[in-house]
């Protein structure tokens, strides 16, 4: 064959290929299911040009929150587990496009100093840090799953307040965590499965549910029953705190009331037995005073499940173990099928209502609500971080503050719009361009944990304690501010806070 | 219009580190066809012309690869052909010491430019160990693409002159285009000079149904490396291997065996489109992957996967460390080598030890049984040069494991093919107790994989053993089912020795070891403990594409080298406009393959 009948063969095929491009409707073209897309000629030329993030397309970051018009209302935002498992997730998927149209911001900017006031009941409790224990539950997502990021807050509260312990843990799980191994045999054998286990959980598939809702402050739980072991000795939970947390010195044992095992002299491991019949929510290593930080991840959870909790167990918790402090990490997951602002109001709402309940069981603690990370996604052929996640993260934050909540940007921690790309190519999160790498995790604590520390300089008037006699002058300063607290609990629906406490931020 | 047409031409002259040309973007066609429409102008009578034209083409492509690193290329080019000239006058006068002296600075320059870019991070690590330095790389150290190939293909080119299995090339200009071939520079095949330089002095010469064949290859590689690569990663394997405890034991075990098969396609892809785009310019490469996965056993598997480079390893290394004939200096100089770098890794001594007490009780054991002498030093010798292999992949330990394991297996099928059926028998019941009494009393899930796959083996011979024990003859079906058996049985030992692959080739040991180590210890405890078979139906559902993509991917695969060979052919014999329609559906089916929506999280494991 001839070279020039090659060539011949080569250009008017990738001319043809250029005029599919050119005539092919730029919308793409729906074949049943599926939807045919082609580049167009454009970004043949010029790849890059096509390509959302700012900072390889230079586009400007979206000021302006997109307004919806034909998206039908998604009343509820269900766990992305339960999603799997309902048509809904097709529904929601192939829901029109948003017809974005800018439009000016509703609500006044919250005062840069409105997360720290939050926490002032929390910051005053880690006073007596060194005369009781203090209490913090993070619950979360998929993202502090294995202890990531708790074990951050852990290290850092613990250094400077003292305490010990990886906090409430569950009997059973098939997870590994960067603090505590645990093991649990049933007659001597190692459960590697979860069949011979009757498991409860407040996420996940609905199989999971129990129908009184009790599953405790882990939103899950085992219920044993003698006929699951042949003696009645034979039901041990092996457990190894690593090198990674303190040593504890104290076993709770949550069944349905506490049971406290005290150690002789604080310890790693423990073959802790377990009782053979009734309800166990969890077991807490921990110490007698300092500050416990317990991680409670659930995967695949949007943090709308905790009003399916009944309160008496939770209830109970949150007092005995003076709970001052409950973060909430939670958002991520619910991305996918957030297409406009009336979904993201939805998700507000609902999380409004967990918060409340929060507020109802445990008066007596602050909370924390960390925004959901940059994550991306992929459109035409692109990663692109997700277009609504600005808004998402504005009206999370407008949430918190109206309902008297410290907020948390992990979005803007990790740089804004564009983070996550910035992150994958540090080796800071995964190629998945949704969860973080060990390294990234730790990075994205230990500035959570700073930013934390960071609110009780602010609030001392650039005093750090170095000791917890030190704190004295802190309560002085969380006294007034507490005062303050009030306030900003019955802070008006427009967010307008005039209570501010003179303090200097890094985030927010 | 003056800026778009600047940015185009910006675009096309510069080098952009975040966007390297590849083979799947749109410009490496246009520029094909640019290439080709000069190269088309140029007489088939005038090769020096051509090959010069090539050349530069060649080096413009590497400079839009990798940048500034052509100027490695060109001085790897430049070193080992003059390096080449002198070995071969040295060679003619007789000087033999002359000769091989040019001959290890050669392969040393060489080496040591391949092991600064691969084995920088672990070097600096041992210079600080040793003299109690605080030495630390400022910049991240870029792997030039394709610096082993290009390496390896040298040294052969080099090696080959020493051995006086060629003659060297004249003109650098033909040198430097054997070595910068551009389908081949990035990914291979390594091309021996004996098999590439004649093709230089050669008109062009393509007959209509070779070019048939060049777009058929290059349909197929672009399918292979898009379709199935590029979209099961990007949909489910990157996913689960970035953070396995989030998946339950199927969800990995899936993922295991799709990279499995990602691994392959995107390999082979490259070295397909390579392979088609390189006949376009009538050039012939070897063909690099023979259906991999239909290998009967570890060893076949390694004559099937990346031809080139296990070749390249047989003669530049196997042999001269010896081969299936005796062990040489080299063979133990490579075993201290091995152990010294299994030290360094482990920090312990204990590892030396442990390594050379194995080779000097091999060593004893050949001393005393002439018999099984050469026997044992082959299998001495493929083991080593399976670690070597493992190194070259980078100096840490998942990938010292990843050479270990294949070694390992080699050697085991080998001893397996030649004991006799009692003794095959009796040996594996014995292996498939003790393991189960093992996990029986310390539970441990790589071990409960361990014995699954040790059972499934055991029930497989069992049914073997006791077929062969009736009096009735083989027939083909049951050679059939015999040879369907080895080759699951095989690709599912490669299989799991990739859990111990997937990290990158220059990292920090430590970094290697704690990704690939955590990567391959989350997997296996998932695989071995978090197991629910509720969950297997609904994962499938959910990912019926990545799962249907797996299964079809493997059936064609799986599918006789008959029939393989005649659809080709009926490809080849096509009409051109026939071929033109089917190429511009095959863009249009594979690019809805790269723009698909990203599938959200769906998590099944709790």
């Amino acid at each position: 064959m001839k070279k020039h009948n090659i060539l011949l063969f080569l250009c008017l095929t990738l001319l043809s290929i250029v005029m599919v491009c050119y005539f092919f409707p730029s919308r793409g073209v729906h074949i049943g299911a599926s939807h045919l897309t082609m580049p167009t000629v454009t970004t043949i030329l010029h790849p890059s040009r096509d390509t959302l993030e700012p900072e390889i397309a230079e586009i400007p970051e979206i000021q302006e929150e997109p307004e919806v018009s034909k998206m039908p209302e998604v009343a509820e935002v269900p766990d992305t587990s339960e999603i799997a498992e309902t048509p809904k997730i097709q529904e929601i998927a192939e829901t029109p496009k948003i017809q974005e149209k800018p439009v000016k911001p509703k609500v006044p900017e919250i005062p840069t100093d409105a997360p720290y006031q939050y926490l002032q009941r929390f910051y005053r409790s880690l006073s007596c840090a060194d005369a009781t224990a203090v209490r913090v539950v993070h619950y979360g997502d998929s993202q502090i799953e294995g202890d990531r990021m708790t074990i951050n807050i852990r290290q850092a509260l613990q250094s400077r307040f003292g305490g010990g312990g990886v906090g409430l843990i569950p009997v059973y799980t098939t997870l590994s965590s960067l603090s505590v191994s645990q093991s649990l045999y049933i007659d001597s054998t190692r459960q590697t499965q979860s069949s011979r286990l009757a498991r409860y959980m407040a996420f996940g598939p609905k199989r999971y549910r129990r129908s009184n809702g009790q599953y405790g402050p882990l939103a899950q739980m085992v219920v044993m029953d003698n006929s699951q072991c042949r003696h009645s000795e034979d039901l041990t939970l092996l457990l190894s705190v690593r090198p990674t947390a303190e040593p504890f010195t104290r076993i709770r044992i949550l069944y349905e009331q506490d049971s406290i095992i005290e150690m002789t002299a604080p310890t790693r491991y423990y073959t802790l037995p377990l009782q053979h019949k009734g309800d166990i929510y969890g077991v807490s290593l921990e110490t007698e005073k300092g500050v416990i930080v317990d991680n409670i991840p659930m995967r695949g959870c949007a943090g709308t499940i905790f009003t399916s909790i009944s309160p008496d167990r939770l209830k109970d918790y949150f007092s005995t173990t003076n709970t001052s402090l409950i973060i909430l990490q939670y958002g991520g997951n619910v991305m996918p099928y957030t297409m406009g602002k009336k979904s993201v109001d939805s998700y507000c709402e609902r999380l409004r209502k967990q918060i409340r309940y929060f507020r109802r069981i445990a008066p007596q603690a602050d909370i924390l609500f960390v925004g959901p990370s940059d994550m991306l996604t992929r459109k035409d052929g692109n990663l692109i971080s997700y277009p609504i996640l600005p808004t998402m993260d504005k009206h999370l934050r407008q949430m918190a503050h109206s309902e008297g909540v410290a907020y948390y940007s992990l979005y803007e921690a990790m740089g804004g719009r564009g983070g996550m790309q910035r992150w994958i190519q540090s080796g800071l999160a995964g190629k998945d361009g949704v969860h973080f790498t060990r390294k990234g995790a730790n990075k994205a604590g230990d500035d959570l944990a700073q930013w934390l520390l960071n609110g009780i300089t602010a609030t001392t008037a650039d005093t750090i304690p170095t000791d917890t006699n030190d704190i004295d002058s802190l309560i002085v300063d969380t006294n007034r501010v507490d005062t303050n607290r009030v306030d900003t609990n019955r802070v008006d629906t427009n967010g307008v806070d005039t209570n501010g406490v003179d303090t200097t931020h890094i985030l927010f | 219009m003056e800026l778009i047409l600047m940015e185009l031409i910006q675009h096309i002259f510069s080098f952009d580190s975040h966007h390297p040309l590849l083979f799947t973007q749109t410009y490496f066609w246009v520029f094909l066809v640019c290439v080709y429409a000069l190269f088309a102008l140029i007489s088939s009578s005038r090769l020096h012309t051509r090959n010069v034209y090539l050349l530069l083409v060649s080096w413009f492509f590497y400079y839009k690869t990798s940048g500034a690193f052509l100027l490695l290329l060109l001085f790897l080019t430049f070193s080992n052909w003059l390096f080449a000239l002198a070995i071969h006058r040295a060679a003619e006068s007789g000087r033999r010491h002359l000769q091989r002296l040019w001959l290890i600075l050669s392969i040393v320059i060489d080496l040591l430019l391949l092991g600064y870019f691969k084995y920088a991070y672990f070097s600096i690590d041992v210079i600080n160990q040793l003299f109690a330095t605080h030495l630390s790389i400022a910049e991240t150290i870029i792997l030039p693409v394709g610096i082993s190939f290009y390496t390896f293909q040298v040294i052969s080119y080099v090696s080959d002159i020493y051995s006086r299995r060629i003659q060297p090339v004249s003109n650098i200009l033909d040198f430097g285009f054997y070595v910068s071939f551009f389908p081949q520079l990035v990914a291979g095949p390594i091309v021996r000079a004996s098999e590439f330089v004649p093709q230089l002095y050669r008109p062009f010469a393509l007959s209509r149904r070779q070019f048939g064949y060049a777009v058929f290859w290059i349909l197929n590689g672009l399918a292979k490396k898009v379709v199935l690569s590029d979209y099961l990663a990007t949909h489910l394997i990157d996913r689960v291997f970035d953070n396995p405890l989030l998946f339950s034991g199927f969800e990995n075990l899936f993922s295991l065996f799709a990279y499995s098969l990602q691994v392959y396609a995107d390999f082979s892809g490259y070295t397909d489109i390579a392979i088609g785009v390189a006949l376009l310019f009538g050039f012939y490469l070897p063909e690099n992957f023979h259906s991999p996965y239909k290998a009967h056993n570890p060893q076949e598997f390694w004559r099937r996967w990346h031809i080139s480079l296990s070749r390249w390893l047989k003669t530049y290394v196997y042999i001269p460390l010896g081969g299936n004939r005796n062990a040489t200096v080299g063979t133990w100089l490579s075993i201290s080598l091995i152990a010294l770098v299994g030290t360094w890794l482990s920090r312990s001594w204990i590892t030396a030890a442990v390594i050379l007490t194995i080779a000097a009780v091999v060593a004893m054991v050949a001393w005393l049984n002439p018999n099984h002498r050469k026997l044992m030093y082959a299998n001495l010798n493929s083991f080593i040069t399976m670690l070597i292999g493992g190194l070259w992949h980078g100096a840490s330990w998942n990938f010292l494991i990843w050479g270990g394991l294949n070694g390992i297996g080699m050697i085991l099928n080998k001893l397996w093919r030649y004991s006799n059926r009692h003794l095959r028998f009796y040996c594996l019941t014995a292996i498939v107790i003790s393991g189960w009494a093992t996990e029986w009393t310390y539970p441990s899930a790589t071990l409960h994989v361990f014995n699954i796959f040790g059972l499934v083996v055991w029930c497989g011979y069992l049914l073997q053993y006791l077929w062969q024990s009736l009096p009735i003859k083989s027939n083909t079906i049951s050679q059939n089912i015999g040879s369907a058996w080895s080759i699951g049985l095989t690709f599912v030992f490669i299989t799991f020795t990739r859990l111990f692959f997937r990290s990158g080739s220059n990292l920090d040991p430590a970094t290697a070891n704690q990704v690939a180590w955590q990567t391959a210890k989350n997997m296996l405890q998932q695989i071995g403990g978090a197991w629910d078979n509720n969950i297997i139906v609904p994962f499938l559902w959910e990912y019926r594409t990545v799962a249907l993509l797996f299964i079809l991917g493997m059936l064609i695969h799986w599918l006789p080298d008959r029939f393989k060979r005649w659809y080709r052919l009926m490809f080849a014999r096509l009409p051109l406009w026939l071929m033109a329609i089917i190429v511009i559906i095959t863009v249009v089916v594979i690019y809805q393959f790269t723009s698909a929506d990203s599938q959200p999280f769906i998590y099944f494991q709790f």
